[in-house]
């Protein structure tokens, strides 16, 4: 006998990649258009099915976890089945992950929709070991449930024939009420009464909803629900202080959001049924990855790990590096004698480009190989998956500090560039945390200081360039801890909340992909040499060489000038007047340091010269002293600007300027002085 | 369900991963994230999804200074 209805409408609803488009397209084979849901830009798609003499309309529904009104998604779900009403809605279920997708299915059926159960993906279910015992699974919750593959077009004919006879009522079905509990059940049927006694709600939403559901709505706090309802009901109505008396009851016994209470209970729900109706054979596989990590991330081996990759990252940095840097040295060693050479006058000219270009930005610039080099070997790091898992290892240090685990993330961002990590601690939810993170993270050292310490250890630490740079990096994590807890506590107390993370597979990172990486990032450093390295140059070369007559770069400069007033400031340090313009110019990025030496010195970028010349002005010791003065004292003004601009408040802006530079004296101090203790030359 | 998570994230002092997490409560890792983004979203915990990994830490594409996923900006990221 024929359907006797003309046409039924059937609307498919499931989780994200469970499989719901596999499924329309073998209900509805060609017969199918697309569109866009009413006013929004979200994907629609419709068909028609046949079953014998029967046809139903199909509508795929986007996918979605929940019913709550979070996302635009879910409020269409919602919304198209209360307010379309299909006949019936079919719930996709990916079978190889029945728990989470199960979480759906009981608000479906708490909405009181008919409902069949297409339980997907079995195949993958059973491949993992997952057996489902369907008809119990289809007696616990009420509803008839069809093992589908999608992919393989099984079970298609009988989802049809369960959609037929669930709309004709011959199908079981009964549904089932997820139990919250006495104490929320009670408050359910109270306010469940005032609904169904409120004229207005009851005339235009009990056509279309549950009184039961409408309560459960109001008493998770479901925004638009509440809205939806006040246009019916006054908020000072019956029903409204009813609710209130409702939520007020159940925050004093549960101390917690009602909201938490009933999601518990309908996990616990769910989780109730995977027990009873679904078990696993064997246990999840060991994966390769697990296996590293069992290393990697052990609580004991995970921190010399870490710095072991943290030491080989410098060390090959700067091993590596010495070749290419050699050729650009080279390169712009000929370039200024070709200069010198061929542009005979006038003086002042040959000195700018010589002087001031070719040894300022020239002198930055034979460090880009080095830059690169340490951005290849950060690339590797995150395109393996490891990054990942030093968040994870140093998390346990962010806790005990009080800070978020995920402020590590911004935190490492910060040793490419402070300005995208100020703006990365946007994904922190607490401003607490937020705050800290933005004021600790310049003493990460980001890579502009990389060519001040290639100088300055091609100088006086040659043999240990990495060991010594791998200090400074480290002094930059371990004074960034310190900050943080010393901010934590005086200024933004506060606990920090628990930390859970998926760790992505180790992957074979592709040599494409990591060379994109480092060339985006370091591409960003040659750009510097190009505009703003070039212009602090320039401007180092002009106060170098007047006013006129003085000798270049000599104390009588205005640039000597400037360095004798700030000296008294670096003194007590074991610097000069050089250092102190080196330090005022840094202000604007730091590389400006090394192309302030290089044009001081006037000898061009010969690393050479610089180096002995470096040699009249420092000890190892006040170098080392003058390195880490570097590392900590304030912020390049790109990133003082994103700091304004992230914080809002100029109040911290200037104390994440202050700090700094104070907390940069006093180390180098304290480093300068002990080491004069120990006796080392200063 | 929730409160155990929690006790069992609080006896662990430190981080954990889902994994993990999901092995000592013997609830399936997907059903386990479902409940966890409930939770990171009351803030009683922070959770990080591995795809803010791969894909570009998480960050808006306007505010991303390194464009990582999309070197032309023209593509969207994971903001």
């Amino acid at each position: 006998m024929a359907f006797t209805e003309p046409q039924i409408t059937v609307a498919l609803a499931g989780n994200p990649n469970a499989g719901k488009t596999t499924i329309f397209n073998n209900l509805t084979g060609g017969r199918q258009h697309v569109g866009n849901w009413p006013g929004v830009t979200v994907e629609k798609k419709e068909g028609t099915a046949r079953y014998g003499e029967n046809e139903f309309q199909v509508a795929d529904l986007p996918g979605t976890y929940s019913l709550t009104a979070y996302s635009l998604e879910e409020i269409i779900v919602r919304d198209f089945v209360t307010v379309e009403k299909p006949d019936l809605v079919v719930d996709i279920v990916d079978a190889s992950n029945i728990e989470r997708n199960l979480y759906l299915t009981t608000q479906l059926i708490e909405l009181g929709v008919h409902l069949v159960i297409a339980l997907n993906m079995m195949d993958v279910a059973s491949g993992r070991g997952i057996d489902i015992d369907v008809a119990l699974l289809s007696e616990l919750l009420g509803v008839p449930v069809i093992p589908t593959v999608g992919l393989r077009n099984r079970g298609t004919e009988e989802l049809k024939e369960a959609i037929v006879s669930t709309v004709r009522g011959e199908a079981r079905f009964r549904g089932i009420q997820v139990n919250y509990g006495k104490e929320v059940e009670e408050e359910i049927s109270k306010l469940q009464a005032s609904i169904e006694q409120d004229e207005g709600v009851s005339r235009e939403f009990l056509g279309n909803y549950s009184s039961r559901w409408l309560a459960i709505k109001l008493l998770e706090e479901d925004e638009k629900v509440e809205e939806d309802l006040s246009k019916y009901s006054e908020p000072g109505s019956v029903l409204f202080r009813q609710l209130e008396m409702n939520r007020d009851h159940l925050f004093t016994i549960f101390s917690e959001d009602i909201e938490t209470v009933i999601v518990d209970n309908r996990y616990g729900f769910v989780a109730g049924v995977v027990r009873e109706a679904v078990e696993r054979e064997f246990e999840e596989p060991v994966t390769l990855s697990d296996r590293i990590d069992r290393i990697l991330t052990n609580r004991i081996l995970g921190f010399p790990f870490f710095a072991i990759f943290m030491w080989l990252t410098f060390f090959l940095t700067f091993y590596l590096g010495k070749f290419p840097t050699n050729w650009i040295d080279h390169l712009m060693r000929g370039l200024g004698n070709f200069i010198n050479t061929n542009i005979t006058s006038p003086v002042w000219l040959r000195s700018l480009l010589v002087d001031g270009v070719v040894g300022g930005v020239g002198s930055v610039l034979v460090f880009l190989p080095q830059i690169f080099i340490i951005f290849l070997c950060i690339s590797i790091l995150e395109d393996t998956g490891y990054m990942a898992r030093a968040a994870f290892i140093m998390d346990r240090i962010m806790h005990w500090l009080g800070l978020h685990g995920k402020s590590f993330i911004p935190l490492l961002m910060g040793f490419g560039c402070n300005v995208p990590a100020v703006m990365a601690t946007r994904t922190l939810e607490s401003d607490k945390d937020r705050m800290i993170t933005i004021l600790v993270n310049p003493l990460m050292s980001c890579t502009a200081r990389l060519p001040v310490y290639a100088l300055f250890t091609a100088a006086f630490f040659a043999a240990n360039q990495g060991t010594v740079t791998f200090s400074l990096y480290l002094l930059g994590i371990i004074l960034a801890v310190v900050m943080a807890k010393v901010f934590r506590r005086f200024l933004f107390p506060g606990e920090s909340e628990p930390f859970v993370m998926e760790l992505p597979p180790y992957r074979l990172p592709t040599l494409r992909g990591t060379l994109i990486h480092m060339w985006e990032r370091g591409s960003m450093f040659l750009r510097k040499a190009g505009t703003v390295i070039l212009a602090g140059s320039v401007v180092i070369w002009i106060l170098s060489y007047l006013p006129p007559g003085v000798e270049y770069g000599s104390g009588q400069s205005i640039a000597g000038s400037v360095g004798h007033f700030l000296e008294p400031l670096v003194r007590p340090l074991g610097f000069d007047w050089r250092a102190a313009v080196a330090l005022l110019f840094g202000f604007v990025a730091k590389e400006i340091v090394v192309s302030t030496y290089g044009t001081l010195l006037g000898v061009g970028e010969n690393r050479t010269l610089i180096s002995s010349g470096l040699h009249k002005f420092f000890t190892p010791l006040t170098a080392y002293s003058f390195m880490a003065f570097t590392l900590i004292y304030t912020p390049c003004l790109a990133t003082i600007a994103v700091i304004k601009k992230e914080t809002g408040s100029w109040k911290w802006t200037a104390f994440a300027v202050g700090y700094s530079l104070a907390l940069a004296w006093i180390v180098a101090f304290v480093i300068y002085r002990v080491g004069l203790l120990f006796g080392l030359r200063g | 369900m929730l409160d155990e998570i929690m006790r069992e994230i609080e006896k662990n002092e430190g981080p954990i991963t889902v994994k993990e997490l999901a092995g000592r409560l013997g609830v399936e890792e997907s059903a386990l994230e479902g409940m966890l983004e409930f939770l990171a979203g009351k803030g009683r915990l922070s959770l990080v999804r591995a795809g803010e990994w791969e894909e570009c830490w998480a960050m808006p594409c306007d505010v991303c200074a390194l464009r990582r996923c999309c070197p032309e900006g023209g593509k969207e990221g994971a903001g």
